[in-house]
Formats: structure tokens, C-alpha cells, sequence
């Protein structure tokens, strides 16, 4: 007889929610497709699509919502006292709230794009939530089999969706292309891993602090091994080069919600990596992050000059925003490591919305790409040109938007770590940047319209999520300390990123 | 000293192997060749006192993975009139840089002390399925979960019902379009 152990199950809360709202997505799309006589009504695809969307928002919502109870509570709760695989403190709910949140915001925001593309299938839905599920796990682990478990979950989801238009040739391309690359750097981390396993003789976190020394040439290979593995998902240069095509070719929605979701857990997984495994960086690793950060910074800005294509300028400026998170990672300070949080959550915004606009101005499957095809976008959608030349500001920096506030954190770190030099290249490419972004704004507001058949009107489910974004980017740069709400009152985000990265500190 | 013979002589057959599995020009035998790393790794798992490992990798890989290949090469229609191309331009400064990176690894390994930890007695099956229901419960359970992503994404990449030109389906009695 095996003796039962000590279990504590509603720790894995908002994991469990979010798998069963896979699973009932499923089972859903099988039953409402025999539905027609209950329901007394035709059932067409979008009906079903659309339904099922709504039960993804639905558990999104639920997992939105306990993950912030549990983070208003605080304290740390593990689910197995004898081998604390997964924790739940405050960092990974708060990071798994933002989580909910974007994935939500995706889910709404890909329901008409894809009844267009007449792809509205459940398992679209199934899908995003396993990736979410895994996100989630990856975030609040505490033990390498965990991180990798997790990573996994996230990302194979994430290739099927970024093939999920399959009549498409570039999907497919797309698709194939981010699966061959993912998993060879999946192979590359756990290669990292097995060095650190075989260096500390454990794989939680806890082990591998204790037998980790910075002198010792093999756990520095697989410390270096395995920040590889987390540098293709977040695309730092020089491991970017999938980026681009990947978000180029897969289907708008897709790449709305693996650009934020994806960057949001990596780096919030490698920051509890860094942090409770290896404690304060040694000196020849911020070295590497430096100049890998430096890299980034300048070759993702530098690149997205030339792109003709949105989705792939887009892809760039992700690049050049991994960089300028990768500054917190330099700096290694609660400081650094709370700016990175609170970037993370206004980058998710304003990119949500960036693309949430391409997404918007689809027709019939047709992805408005060409940056030349804003042109006059002003006199012809005016609420859509808005938003947009809002968000493009954020991406820039502009003061008074959320990536200004953002940008200023991470710097203020860089500055009193004593990094003068990244804080000046990033400020550099900042200003190289404004040319990029501000391009489509001038395009919108100083051009004739010209014969592009974009789409007349806009879903109610893009405009919310629009909307939503355009007012978290200004609340966020304009008070982010008390951001307003009519419902729960005034929000102190930067105290929130500040108690989330805390307790790393023994805070 | 037998051990370590036995050893090295597999792990140069399993690098040989995994070479000819890369530069193989015949799809079949690149499988044929994963076969045989596969199996060499096997008694690999052996050899470190894991039995129970051993068994699991020749069943699913060996019985399993391969046999799916296997089928998949010569149910793809004329597979062998498709030749891989794997000539390209770029071998020698590929092969250059995957020296650099072994030299540069085996020579940070070489170089460190490892801790001598204690060599295990071969692990029973017992033991990990306790491990399996209790320390390792969670990733036990994640595993089922990423096996049915995996599936579902097979599924949804192997459909063919999204090729169609016919206007948006509508289910009528009994599920059927």
C-alpha cells in the first residue's frame, strides 16, 4: 500500500480550470454540432465557433479570477510538500492573471477573423487554452521537469495554431518552420538541464542552488545551454531569425496571442529561474546578457526600418522590445526584475492592439500587410486609424502611454545598477524607432485612401478588445500607480509588479 | 575497464548511427538507422542500471515510433524516387562550428570535478510507478495533457475537410453535414 501523499490540490486551481475548459470546448463542438432539434434553430459553424469562443472567455475569465484572489492573498502554498514541483506566490499568480487576461483578450478578438477565414473551429480554442495551461504550469514551476513539461505544452499548441489556416502555403510554412526550430531549441534546453541535474544532483530549484557554483565549467554550460532554450522563444538576437516568418505567416489572431502570451511566460519563467536557482548573477553572465541585450536592441530596431510588411515589422519591434527587457535581466534587481513585470504588461496591451488592428482591417481572410495600405486609413475607418496611431505611439514610447512609463522603469534600473551604456543605446534606438512606428500614423492621417478593400465594418468582440487596450495603454502611462476602474476602484500596478517580484528578495 | 570499453565502443556506434541517420539519402535508411541508435541507446539504459527504461525505449520507440515511420515513408507514394537532398554548400562551415562547440563542451566537462554520487542499484518498476503517483504526480498528469494536445494538433493538421470550396456547413439532424 502506497501511502497517500499530502496533497493540496486547489493549488493547481488555475490550471485545472483552464484544462477543463479545453476539454468542455471539445466535448461542446461535438454536442452543439447535434444540437439543431434542442436548440430549435439552423447550427452553422460560426454559431458553434462562436459559442465556443464564449465558453474560452468564460474559464479565461474564472481563471482570471482566482488567480487574483490568490494573489490578494499572498503566502506561498506548494502542491506537494515532498517534492515541490509547482508553487503558487504571489509571482506566478500575478503573472498567470496577466496570462488569463491576454488570452482572453485573443479568444475575443479571433472569433469574426476567423469565421471569415471560415476556420471557426473549436479545437482553435482547445488549443489556446492547453497553451495557456502550459504557460501557466511553466510560470509557477519550481523544478526543471516542470519548466520543461510546461514549456512543451505551451509551444505545441502554439505550432499546430501557427498552421492553423491550412489552405495557405505560408501558414504551413509558418508552422514548420517555428516546429523544427522550437524543437531544436527544446533540445538545446533540456541538454542544459541535464548538465545542471548532473552538476547539483537534482532538478528543483531548491537542489540546484545549493549545488551550484559559478566555478565550475560545466553547471556554467548548462546554465548557458539552457538560457539558449528560453532565447528562441523569446527571440533575442542572435537567435530571432524564425520570428519574422513566423509571425508573417501565420493567421493574424495567432500571431496576436503567441507574440504576447509566449514572451509574457518565458521571461517571466526565466526570471524565477535566475532568481530562486542561481541567486545573483555572476559577473560573466550579466556580461553575456549585456551584450546579448545590447544585440537585440539594435538589430531588431535596425531591421524594422526596412520591413514593407506589418506583420513582419511587428515581428521586429517584438525583437527590439525582448531587448529592452532583457535590460532587468542585466540588472538583476528587484528594481530591474519589477520594471521587466510591468513592461511585460504593457507590452502585452499595446501589442494586443497593434495587431488586433491588422486583425480588424482583415477582409475575408485578406490580411491587410502592406504598411502602404494604410494609407488614408483616417478617412476611411477614423476609429480604427485612432487606436492605431495610439498604440504605435506606445510601441515608440511616446510620454503619456503605457511603453513610455515601461521604458522609463527599465532604464531608471539600468541607471541605478550602474549600466550607463545600455541605458544609452536604448535610448538611441528608441529614437531610431520613432521613424518605424510613426510611419503608419503618417501614412493614416497624410495620405489619400487608396484602393484597398478593407473591411467596412468591425465586430463587436475586436472593438471590445480594442477599446480595452487603447484605455489600459493610456491608464497605464498616464497613472499607473492608480490606474481607475468603475468596478474594483483604483489599481496600483507598479505596486503589484513590485510585491509580485518581492518575494524573491525575502520581501 | 570492460565496462568502460563496452561503453565507448556504443557510443561510437550510436554516433556513427545518428551521423548516417542525418546524411542518409534514402528515407528508409535514415529510419533504419534510427532504429539502430535507438536500440544501442536502449542498452545504454541497461548498462546505468535502468532496466525498466530499457525496455520502455525498445518498446516505444523501437516497436512504436519506428514501425509508424516505417509506414509512414512507404504509404507516402513514391518515396524513393523523392531523394534527400543533403549535399548543401554549408557542410564545411557546419561541421566546423559543431567541432567548435564539442571541443569547447567536452573540454568544460573534462575539466570539472563531478561529485561522485553514489551509483544506484538498478531501479524497479515499482519505484517509478510510486514516483509516478506521488513525487512526481503533477508531471505525470501534465504528460496526459500534452499527449492530448498533441493529438488534437495531429488532427486538426491532418483534416481535410477545410479544403473545400462548398459554402459554410450546416449540421441537421444527427450531426451530419
Amino acid at each position: 500500500m502506497i501511502p497517500a501523499p499530502d496533497l493540496n490540490l486547489s493549488v493547481l486551481l488555475p490550471i485545472i480550470l483552464v484544462a477543463i475548459g479545453s476539454m468542455t470546448i471539445l466535448m461542446g463542438e461535438v454536442l452543439l454540432s447535434r444540437a439543431d432539434t434542442v436548440l430549435g434553430r439552423e447550427v452553422t459553424e460560426s454559431f458553434i465557433g462562436t459559442v465556443l469562443a464564449g465558453t474560452a472567455i468564460f474559464f479565461f475569465a474564472l481563471t482570471l479570477w482566482a488567480s487574483g484572489v490568490a494573489f490578494a492573498g499572498g503566502g506561498v502554498q506548494v502542491f506537494n510538500p515532498d517534492n515541490p514541483m509547482y508553487q503558487l506566490d504571489p509571482f506566478s499568480s500575478f503573472v498567470t492573471a496577466v496570462l488569463a487576461l491576454s488570452a482572453l483578450l485573443s479568444c475575443a478578438l479571433s472569433i469574426t477573423y476567423l469565421s471569415e477565414l471560415r476556420i471557426n473551429h473549436g479545437e482553435y480554442y482547445a488549443l489556446i487554452m492547453l497553451s495557456a495551461s502550459g504557460m501557466m504550469l511553466m510560470v509557477a514551476a519550481v523544478d526543471l521537469i516542470a519548466v520543461f513539461l510546461g514549456l512543451e505544452l505551451m509551444s505545441i499548441p502554439i505550432y499546430v495554431l501557427a498552421g492553423f489556416d491550412r489552405r495557405k502555403l505560408r501558414s504551413n510554412e509558418s508552422a514548420l518552420k517555428y516546429f523544427l526550430i522550437g524543437s531544436f531549441a527544446s533540445a538545446i534546453l533540456l541538454y542544459g538541464m541535464a548538465l545542471l541535474y548532473g552538476v547539483s544532483g537534482g532538478t528543483s530549484f531548491e537542489a540546484l542552488r545549493a549545488g551550484f557554483d559559478a566555478d565550475n565549467p560545466m553547471a556554467l554550460v548548462g546554465l548557458g545551454l539552457v538560457v539558449v532554450g528560453f532565447a528562441f522563444k523569446i527571440s533575442m538576437v542572435p537567435f530571432h531569425q524564425w520570428t519574422p516568418d513566423v509571425y508573417e505567416g501565420a493567421p493574424s489572431a495567432v500571431t496576436a496571442y503567441m507574440s504576447v502570451t509566449v514572451k509574457v511566460a518565458a521571461f517571466a519563467t526565466l526570471i524565477r529561474l535566475l532568481a530562486m536557482a542561481f541567486g545573483p548573477l555572476e559577473a560573466s553572465l550579466e556580461t553575456i546578457f549585456w551584450v546579448l541585450s545590447a544585440l537585440t536592441i539594435v538589430v531588431g530596431n535596425i531591421m524594422a526600418i526596412i520591413q514593407e510588411n506589418v506583420k513582419r515589422m511587428l515581428a521586429y519591434s517584438s525583437i527590439a522590445h525582448a531587448g529592452y527587457l532583457m535590460i532587468g535581466l542585466v540588472t538583476g534587481t528587484i528594481e530591474g526584475y519589477s520594471a521587466m513585470i510591468f513592461y511585460l504588461i504593457a507590452y502585452t496591451f499595446m501589442n494586443l492592439g497593434a495587431f488586433g488592428v491588422v486583425v480588424a482591417l482583415a477582409n475575408r481572410g485578406n490580411d491587410c500587410e502592406r504598411i502602404a495600405s494604410f494609407a488614408g486609413l483616417a478617412r476611411t475607418r477614423p476609429g480604427l486609424a485612432a487606436v492605431m496611431a495610439l498604440f504605435m505611439l506606445s510601441l515608440a514610447g511616446i510620454p503619456g502611454t503605457a511603453g513610455f512609463m515601461g521604458k522609463f522603469k527599465i532604464f531608471m534600473a539600468a541607471v541605478n545598477s550602474g549600466d550607463i551604456w545600455l541605458l544609452i543605446i536604448g535610448v538611441l534606438m528608441s529614437v531610431v524607432s520613432v521613424y518605424y512606428y510613426l510611419r503608419i500614423p503618417v501614412l493614416m492621417y497624410m495620405r489619400e485612401p487608396e484602393d484597398e478593400s478593407h473591411r467596412t465594418e468591425i465586430a463587436s468582440g475586436e472593438g471590445a478588445v480594442l477599446v480595452v487596450c487603447a484605455l489600459a495603454v493610456l491608464a497605464l502611462g498616464l497613472f499607473p500607480n492608480r490606474v481607475p476602474t468603475l468596478l474594483f476602484g483604483d489599481l496600483d500596478v507598479l505596486d503589484w509588479a513590485n510585491r509580485s517580484v518581492g518575494m524573491f528578495f525575502g520581501g | 575497464m570492460t565496462e568502460s570499453l563496452i561503453f565507448f565502443a556504443l557510443a561510437a556506434f550510436i554516433l556513427l548511427g545518428a551521423v548516417r541517420v542525418v546524411a542518409s539519402r534514402d528515407l528508409v535508411h535514415a529510419v533504419l538507422w534510427l532504429a539502430v541508435v535507438l536500440v544501442l541507446t536502449a542498452v545504454m539504459f541497461l548498462m546505468l542500471g535502468a532496466p525498466f527504461l530499457a525496455g520502455v525505449q525498445l518498446l516505444l520507440y523501437t516497436g512504436g515510433v519506428i514501425t509508424l515511420m516505417l509506414f509512414g515513408v512507404m504509404l507516402t507514394r513514391r518515396h524513393h524516387e523523392i531523394g534527400v537532398e543533403v549535399d548543401s554548400s554549408r557542410r564545411l562551415p557546419g561541421a566546423l562550428g559543431a567541432l567548435a562547440l564539442f571541443g569547447a563542451m567536452a573540454c568544460a566537462i573534462f575539466r570539472t570535478d563531478l561529485p561522485a554520487w553514489p551509483s544506484s542499484a538498478p531501479v524497479s518498476a515499482l519505484e517509478i510507478g510510486r514516483a509516478f503517483l506521488t513525487d512526481h504526480l503533477i508531471a505525470f498528469e501534465v504528460l496526459s495533457i500534452l499527449l492530448l494536445a498533441a493529438m488534437i494538433g495531429a488532427i486538426v493538421l491532418g483534416r481535410q475537410s477545410d479544403f473545400g470550396d462548398e459554402p459554410e456547413t450546416v449540421y441537421r439532424k444527427g450531426g451530419r453535414p
